[in-house]
């Protein structure tokens, strides 16, 4: 897969967080690994997230993964983060959205549903879920 | 023979206590909430620890983003015992910052009493971020998604956060649908 663009939250001169997004032909997969646990995440993510809206503007996206099952903690913060990638992922492209999350996290479970805006109808209609038993 | 029964019947108890808050320059809430993980992990079903996690995450950075007294100390003692976690956090604090929490904690129990629980989180996430607001939250997560019980009271110039999780009702939770 080609990798259209990637950010991450250093800590300590360490990665500690990561998201990629990837394509290959029109299938865009999206993923998030590691913890996010700073007071202000968009501080090292907005050019992700600005890189992401640019990159899939001119792209033919058809099937899109969403992929959580490595993210091991978000702090609230870190919600808007993953609101600012989901809305662009939705905005530009109009195929199915398979999500898939870890079976037993609370967050992932109870929260990301109203992350991704499944209260909207077109959202709802668009997005299937797998639950991934923890590891 | 020690089971997973016996573990659940552990009692621990942990106290921290740090001072002067102008000296927490390093990730406290991430420093307290792995290694407390940890240890509840070793006892306890891995949903307990996750959601001690969590619950350390919101409630000290809370604290270290609210210093009101950059000489003074907070403290945060965890037990579990009779099938309760119990976790409580004091530090100096306002009184008009004690009635904003204590506002925002009876709103989010009353929700949760509602049933509207669900729709506070929704429409708070929505409005913050068009705000562009960081933080707001912590608390709502914590009773929504992590079920925990919260109290507030002020106390000689503290702010004192009670929060409870029914170690029993962890068991039953396995097979909601979510």
């Amino acid at each position: 897969m080609k990798v259209l663009t990637y950010g991450d939250i250093m800590q300590g001169g360490s990665s500690v967080f990561t998201a990629t997004a990837r394509l290959e032909d029109d299938w865009l997969v999206v993923s998030f690994s590691g913890a996010i646990r700073v007071d202000n995440p968009h501080v090292q993510l907005q050019a992700f997230i600005d890189a992401i809206q640019l990159e899939l503007k001119d792209k033919a996206v058809g099937a899109v993964t969403l992929e959580f099952t490595d993210l091991k903690f978000c702090n609230s913060n870190g919600f808007y983060v993953i609101m600012d990638v989901i809305e662009s992922v939705y905005e530009n492209s109009d195929g199915p959205v398979h999500v898939r999350r870890l079976e037993h996290d609370d967050w992932q479970q109870q929260t990301l549903p109203i992350l991704l805006d499944l209260g909207s109808e077109e959202v709802r209609e668009r997005t299937s879920f797998e639950d991934v038993r923890n590891v | 023979m020690i089971t997973e029964a016996d573990l659940g019947q552990t009692r621990m108890s942990i106290s921290y206590t740090f001072a002067p808050l102008r000296n927490i320059i390093c990730d406290l809430s991430g420093l307290i909430g792995r290694s407390v993980r940890e240890l509840v992990d070793a006892f306890y079903p891995p949903v307990a620890g996750q959601r001690v996690e969590v619950l350390i995450a919101e409630l000290v950075d809370n604290i270290v983003q609210n210093i009101a007294d950059p000489e003074s100390e907070m403290s945060l003692d965890l037990s579990v015992e009779d099938g309760s976690l119990h976790v409580r956090t004091r530090n100096v604090a306002r009184r008009e910052s004690f009635e904003k929490v204590r506002d925002h904690v009876a709103a989010i129990r009353a929700a949760r009493d509602a049933g509207t629980l669900q729709d506070l989180m929704r429409r708070t996430i929505r409005e913050r971020r068009k705000a562009r607001l960081t933080g707001g939250l912590g608390f709502i997560r914590l009773v929504h998604e992590s079920r925990f019980d919260l109290a507030v009271e002020h106390d000689d110039g503290e702010l004192v956060i009670d929060a409870w999780l029914d170690m029993n009702a962890l068991a039953d939770e396995k097979g909601d649908a979510r």
